[in-house]
């Protein structure tokens, strides 16, 4: 007897697949290949963003620091310019003034002599001197000649008065100093 | 449902599985992009704030260099006197230098502005009677000898001998306040 004989005709265990699934294995196999080559790319554009992200991170934290330094260098400057200001406005108000004594002085004629000569700064600009002379002898001549004199100095006079008497000039006028 | 089918429907489920990693790794890079894009933004900007402040520095630079250079050419003279008593001891080598016949002396330390770099002053006011040309010589060393101080008041008469003079002087000498200067 043959053992074929004793086996009986099996049964199919199952029908056949509908056409519909019959394409997953070849969507399967598409997939993959395509899930492989997207994944590769996505991966490798993930990975240079974040390079590009690190070195542009690196770009603005060099700039962020630059502007930092440029700002305190800018501050450090105002802070000395403020300084300066006002030292250079005491100065301003700081212009000897014995030249001025001295050439009002030499400015005498024979005739004239000082009886009274009077700078003051004013308090609130010390800039602006205010000055009275008073000139015994000489009149407006003197007068005329001393302010040449201070003229040549740089000085300008505002504001002047003259008062003359017998034999006494009174002058008062405010020196500013003009850098021509 | 057969084995065949079974194996379909796993094959459907790697797909979509295989589907959602692709996308959640494209949501990954669209958003790293996205991040970068930001970032580029931020360093121009930044890039060009830094470009915007150097040149403004150099702007401000050239500008208030002259005012710098006389800053720190009289710095020195101010920094002298750092409390009224160096101003004294100034004045008085000042009177002793030019020997000049001193009728009074008055010495005080006044406030003078609270919102300048000098906030005091030494004020001395002396009164001097002398020869005419000694007493305008020792006026000049004074101003000479302590280049920052200020004549605030000065009044000239005759003096009660033939060639003097009487000189009635106030003088101010700025101290100088390292505090305030590092303050501001």
């Amino acid at each position: 007897m043959i053992i074929h004989d004793l086996k009986e005709d099996r049964q199919n265990v199952s029908s056949g697949l509908p056409i519909a699934l019959k394409l997953v294995p070849f969507a399967f196999y598409a997939g993959s290949i395509l899930a492989v080559l997207l994944t590769l790319f996505f991966y490798l554009s993930f990975k240079s963003y974040e390079s590009s992200n690190r070195q542009l991170k690196q770009r603005l934290s060099q700039a962020e620091a630059e502007k930092a330094k440029h700002t305190q260098k800018e501050g450090d400057i105002i802070n000395v310019v403020k300084n300066a200001e006002g030292l250079a406005q005491w100065l301003e108000g700081a212009r000897p003034l014995q030249p001025v004594t001295a050439a009002i002085g030499r400015s005498m004629a024979k005739d004239s002599t000082i009886s009274e000569l009077q700078l003051k700064r004013n308090p609130e600009i010390p800039a602006h001197t205010f000055m009275q002379l008073k000139i015994n002898g000489g009149g407006s001549q003197q007068i005329e000649t001393t302010l040449n004199s201070i003229f040549a100095l740089n000085y300008q006079t505002y504001s002047a008065q003259q008062v003359k008497g017998r034999n006494l000039t009174d002058f008062q006028a405010t020196l500013i100093y003009s850098n021509r | 449902m057969n084995n065949h089918k079974i194996a379909c429907f796993m094959l459907v489920v790697i797909i979509a599985a295989m589907g959602y990693g692709v996308n959640v790794l494209r949501e990954k890079s669209a958003k790293a992009r996205q991040t970068a894009d930001a970032t580029r933004t931020q360093a121009e900007a930044a890039e060009q704030q830094a470009q915007v402040a150097e040149i403004k520095l150099k702007s401000v630079d050239a500008k208030t260099a002259e005012l710098r250079g006389i800053y720190q050419e009289w710095l020195p003279h101010f920094e002298a006197f750092k409390n009224p008593q160096e101003g004294e001891r100034r004045i008085t080598e000042v009177i002793r230098d030019g020997n000049v016949f001193l009728l009074s002396q008055k010495l005080e330390t006044q406030s003078v502005s609270k919102d300048s770099v000098i906030t005091r002053a030494l004020v001395a006011d002396l009164v001097v009677e002398d020869d005419y040309s000694k007493t305008m010589n020792w006026l000049g060393q004074v101003e000479e000898s302590l280049p920052s101080c200020r004549i605030s008041k000065c009044l000239l008469t005759r003096g009660d001998r033939g060639n003097d003079i009487h000189l009635e002087v106030s003088i101010q000498v700025p101290i100088f306040d390292p505090e305030k200067v590092a303050a501001n």
